[in-house]
């Protein structure tokens, strides 16, 4: 009984790691692999390919109309908006309203200036403004 | 914030600037809500009126509607300057209308911070967006500009404000 009491709590602890997924996982380049927009009628591709550089000490990012070269921070946060994972289920039922989803501030002179979705498999998803994100994969 | 009393006008303009970062640090993890006035889960302009009441303690409350229809406390700018209100009337974004999407959006106000940027209560976040940003800057966009922000400036002060910032 004791040996079976261990074991869940192992496999608890196990399942909780693979969880926490830390702010610093973000840190590299990542390329927009999939453009996703709840209301949209066109499949419109244009940033396909587009490569956001979310760096230590710089972050380059075209979709928000620049970037930020001082005092780069990321931290964890949580949904920014009460119908923030309602959205991204909206998005792909894939990703639907499940505990994996966390979500990470990109900040800028301790300001905050992307948010991301981190999703279980590694990946991110950045929120636009809007019916807009961008799935993105670590180059 | 030191207040109103004593600062000159382009002193106030910093001012609204400085409470606008310091505000958007302080409830960075606040909940976007639409119509939402407290400091936990806010909108836009309510968080508008949280700067603008650190600076001016007397300012009241106004929804972004009411900052743009309200000649009497806000005056239509023909250039942004730090510390005024960027006002996006409700409607389609082309960004997305372009997509498509032809959703109509509420309207929304952030406060300008500097030449580049302006900071607000989105749904995304509370925090730092460039005037550059593709999804914002192609919203139609006016400025406003609290009237006592300016209210008798010294000639020195108000020539300097008329350096504009784009």
């Amino acid at each position: 009984m004791r040996r079976l009491f261990g074991s869940i709590l192992l496999l608890g602890f196990v399942l909780a790691c693979s969880a926490d997924l830390a702010p610093e996982d973000v840190i590299g380049s990542w390329r927009i692999t999939d453009v996703y927009c709840a209301g949209c009628q066109v499949q419109d591709r244009s940033d396909l390919g587009k490569v956001i550089e979310l760096g230590k000490s710089r972050v380059r990012d075209p979709l928000s109309g620049g970037g930020c070269e001082r005092d780069i921070g990321y931290r964890r946060i949580g949904p920014p908006a009460s119908e923030s994972k309602e959205l991204l289920g909206k998005v792909s039922r894939t990703w639907s309203t499940g505990k994996q989803v966390q979500f990470v501030a990109v900040t800028c002179g301790g300001l905050d200036l992307v948010t991301l979705a981190q999703l279980a498999d590694g990946s991110l998803v950045y929120l636009m403004e809007g019916d807009i994100s961008f799935l993105m994969a670590k180059q | 914030m030191s207040g109103e009393t004593g600062t000159s006008a382009i002193g106030k303009r910093e001012a609204i600037a400085k409470a606008a970062q310091s505000l958007a640090v302080t409830y960075k993890d606040s909940l976007y809500s639409l119509g939402g006035k407290s400091t936990s889960a806010m909108d836009c302009s309510y968080f508008v009126y949280l700067v603008f009441k650190e600076v001016f303690p007397e300012f009241g409350y106004l929804s972004s509607d009411a900052i743009a229809g309200s000649p009497t406390i806000f005056s239509k700018a023909k250039a942004p300057r730090v510390g005024d209100v960027i006002f996006f009337p409700k409607g389609q974004v082309p960004y997305e209308a372009k997509k498509g999407n032809k959703r109509e959006f509420p309207n929304h106000v952030g406060i300008v911070i500097d030449a580049g940027n302006w900071i607000g209560r989105q749904t995304t976040k509370l925090g730092l967006v460039a005037m550059a940003n593709p999804w914002w800057a192609s919203r139609p966009c006016e400025f406003y500009s609290y009237l006592r922000l300016d209210s008798a400036p010294s000639a020195s002060v108000a020539a300097k404000q008329r350096v504009q910032l784009a």
